[in-house]
C-alpha cells in the first residue's frame, strides 16, 4: 500500500497535477473575493452608469461567497473532474498495469491508493484556497461567517469527491480517458438537472450537495437537511469506492 | 518438482477459443522456450500465470502450490519481461527501480545495492535521464532489470527480443544465457533461432493447442535428417550416373558441385562409402544437410495443419 501511495504521489507530484489543484484554488479564492470587491468599479469603469440610472448596491462579503462557490461549482470542479479521470486511468491507458501487477501489489491497494491521494488533493487544495478566501475577505468586507463557510464547504467537498468517485468507479471500467471523463461529465449534467427537483426525499440526494453550500450561506435551508445530505453524500462515496474495488479485482489487465 | 504447472488451461475470448486444455510443467533451472506463431496463445498463457486476466478452467501450481487470480504472494519470486514494456514517462530508470523494488517488500538497506547490480547485470547506464528519452534497447534492458531486483525464482520473460534490432536481441540472449545458470526462466518468443540458442526444453503452442513438448537437442535429434550431400573430384554428372544404381538410396539429385541423396537409415551411410571408394570416386566433401529448431517446427506445424 506504501508503495502505491508513493507512486501516486510520484505521478501527482511530477506531472503537476498536486500543483495545479492548489494553484487553481488559490487564483478562484482570490478572484472570487476581488471581483464581488471591485465588480462596482469594474462596471463603472466599462459603462458609464450615470446613463443607465440602474441604482448599485455596495458589495457585501454575501457578493463575495456567490463568486466563490460560482467558480468553484464550475472551473474548479471542471478543471477538477479532467484531472481526477487523468489520474485514474493513466496507468490503463500508459500501459503500465502488466509491470506494475507482476508485483506483489494487491488491486485493492491499488484503488485504494488512488482514492485517498484523491481525498487528500482535494481536500488541501480546498483548505488552501478557504484559508486564502478567508483572509481576503475579512480584509476587505471585514466580517466573515467562519463556522457556516466551513460548515458549507464540507458539503462541497463531499459533492467532490463523489464526483471524483463517480470518474474513478468508471475508470475502472473503460480502458480509455474519453468514456470515464465523458460518462462523470454527463453525471455531473444529470445532476445538475436533478438539482431542480428538491422535493420530499429528492431534497435529500447528493447532487444537492451542489447548491446546498451556497444556500447554507444564504440561510435558505436547514442545517438538518445539509448534513443529512451530507452524510447520505458520504455513504454514497463509501458505495462507489467499493464499487470500484469490485470492478478493477475483475478487470482484465491488458 | 516443477516451479510452474498449468494443468488444463483453458481461455475464451468470446466464442474465440484462445487456450485449449494448455498444460506445462516448467522444472527448475531450465530455460523453458515457449514458442509459437503471433496469436497461438503464448501470450495469453503468460497472462493467466501473472493474473492479468482470469481464466475459463484450468489450474495453475507455483512450486505446487495452487495459485488463482487473486494471489500475490507468488510473485514475490516471479520476475516478468513483457514484450513491449511500457514505463511512467516522467520516472528516471532508477526511480523506477525503487518503485518495483519496494513493490517486493524487500529491505530498504539494500535496495540501493541491489539496484546498482540490476544496472550493471544488464549494462544500462544510471542517469538522470528521463525513460521517456530511453531507446527501445534501453527500455527492454530496464525491464529485465526491475525483473531481476528481487532475484526471482521464475523469470518470465514474453517475447524480449520480438522489439529489437539485432544487436540488441543478441544481447538480451546473452543476458539469457547469464540468467541460466541461477534461475528458472519461461521464455516465450516466435524466433526460433533465439530458442535454440538459449532453451533447454521447448514446447509449442499452435491455436491453443500445446503440440510438440520436449528437450531441444531430443527434438532436433528424432526429427533429424538423414539427407546428405556429397561433392567429388568428379563431374556431379557421372557421380550421379554411378549412383543412381545404389538401391540403398533415394531422392538423388544433381547439384552444382556434386549430388544430395537420402539414405534409409543412419547405418547406411557406411555402405554408400564403401561402394563409392570401391568405384574409385573421390569424396571432397561428404555432409550432412541438419535440420534447425525452424524445419522441425515448420515440419511440426504443417503436420498439424494438414
Amino acid at each position: 500500500m506504501k508503495t502505491l501511495f508513493k507512486y501516486d504521489f510520484t505521478y501527482l507530484w511530477k506531472t503537476s497535477k498536486f500543483i495545479i489543484i492548489i494553484v487553481l484554488g488559490i487564483f478562484l479564492a482570490m478572484l472570487s473575493v476581488l471581483t464581488a470587491y471591485f465588480l462596482n468599479d469594474i462596471l463603472q469603469s466599462a459603462f458609464d452608469m450615470d446613463e443607465f440610472c440602474i441604482p448599485i448596491t455596495e458589495p457585501t462579503v454575501y457578493d463575495a461567497y456567490g463568486e466563490f462557490f460560482n467558480n468553484f461549482t464550475q472551473i474548479y470542479l471542471m478543471v477538477v473532474l479532467f484531472l481526477s479521470v487523468a489520474f485514474f486511468t493513466r496507468d490503463t491507458t500508459k500501459d503500465h498495469l502488466p509491470l506494475i501487477f507482476s508485483k506483489p501489489l494487491s488491486r485493492k491497494h491499488y484503488v485504494l491508493s488512488k482514492s485517498i491521494w484523491y481525498i487528500t488533493l482535494i481536500f488541501i487544495g480546498l483548505a488552501v484556497s478557504i484559508a486564502i478566501f478567508m483572509t481576503y475577505s475579512y480584509l476587505l468586507f471585514e466580517v466573515f461567517h467562519v463556522g457556516r463557510f466551513i460548515v458549507a464547504m464540507l458539503g462541497f467537498y463531499v459533492f467532490l469527491l463523489i464526483i471524483g468517485h463517480i470518474a474513478l468507479l468508471f475508470s475502472m471500467l473503460f480502458k480509455s480517458y474519453l468514456a470515464p471523463a465523458a460518462l462523470t461529465f454527463g453525471v455531473f449534467i444529470l445532476f445538475t438537472i436533478l438539482n431542480m427537483f428538491d422535493q420530499g426525499i429528492l431534497k435529500y440526494l447528493p447532487n444537492q450537495l451542489l447548491q446546498y453550500p451556497n444556500l447554507l450561506l444564504l440561510e435558505q435551508i436547514s442545517y438538518t437537511t445539509f448534513l443529512i445530505t451530507t452524510v447520505i453524500g458520504t455513504i454514497t462515496i463509501g458505495l462507489l469506492l467499493f464499487g470500484a474495488v469490485q470492478l478493477f479485482k475483475r478487470k482484465s489487465l491488458l | 518438482m516443477s516451479i510452474l504447472r498449468i494443468e488444463n488451461l483453458t481461455k475464451y475470448y468470446g466464442d474465440f477459443k484462445a487456450l485449449d486444455n494448455v498444460s506445462i510443467a516448467i522444472d527448475k533451472n531450465e530455460v523453458y522456450g515457449f514458442i509459437g506463431r503471433n496469436g497461438a496463445g503464448k501470450t495469453t498463457t503468460i497472462n493467466a500465470v501473472l493474473s492479468f486476466l482470469k481464466y475459463d478452467s484450468g489450474k495453475l501450481f507455483f512450486e505446487d502450490k495452487q495459485i488463482n487470480s487473486e494471489s500475490i504472494e507468488y510473485k514475490k519470486y516471479i520476475g516478468y519481461v513483457p514484450d513491449v514494456p511500457s514505463f511512467p514517462r516522467y520516472l528516471t530508470a532508477r526511480e523506477f527501480l525503487m518503485f518495483a523494488y519496494d513493490s517486493y517488500g524487500l529491505p530498504k538497506s539494500q535496495r540501493s545495492q541491489t539496484i546498482d547490480e540490476a544496472f550493471a547485470s544488464v549494462q544500462l547506464a544510471d542517469t538522470t535521464q528521463k525513460i521517456s528519452s530511453f531507446s527501445r534497447g534501453m527500455k527492454q534492458r530496464l525491464a529485465i532489470a526491475q525483473a531481476l531486483l528481487n532475484k526471482p525464482k521464475l523469470l518470465i520473460m514474453d517475447e524480449p527480443t520480438s522489439a529489437l534490432d539485432p544487436l540488441g536481441r543478441r544481447d538480451v540472449l546473452e543476458i539469457i544465457k547469464n540468467l541460466k545458470q541461477s534461475m528458472t526462466v519461461f521464455y516465450s518468443t516466435h524466433i526460433l533461432e533465439d530458442a535454440q540458442k538459449v532453451c533447454d526444453r521447448i514446447g509449442l503452442i499452435e491455436n491453443g493447442k500445446i503440440i510438440l513438448e520436449d528437450r531441444v537437442d531430443n527434438i532436433i535429434q528424432a526429427q533429424q535428417s538423414l539427407e546428405y550431400l556429397l561433392e567429388s573430384s568428379v563431374s556431379p554428372e557421372s557421380l550421379y550416373n554411378k549412383m543412381k544404381t545404389m538401391d540403398m538410396i533415394s531422392n538423388l539429385q544433381k547439384k552444382p558441385l556434386g549430388v544430395s541423396f537420402t539414405i534409409k537409415s543412419k547405418e547406411t551411410i557406411r555402405e554408400v562409402i564403401k561402394q563409392l571408394l570401391e568405384a574409385n570416386i573421390d569424396i571432397v566433401t561428404l555432409r550432412k544437410q541438419e535440420k534447425s529448431l525452424e524445419d522441425v517446427f515448420v515440419e511440426v506445424l504443417h503436420e498439424n495443419t494438414v
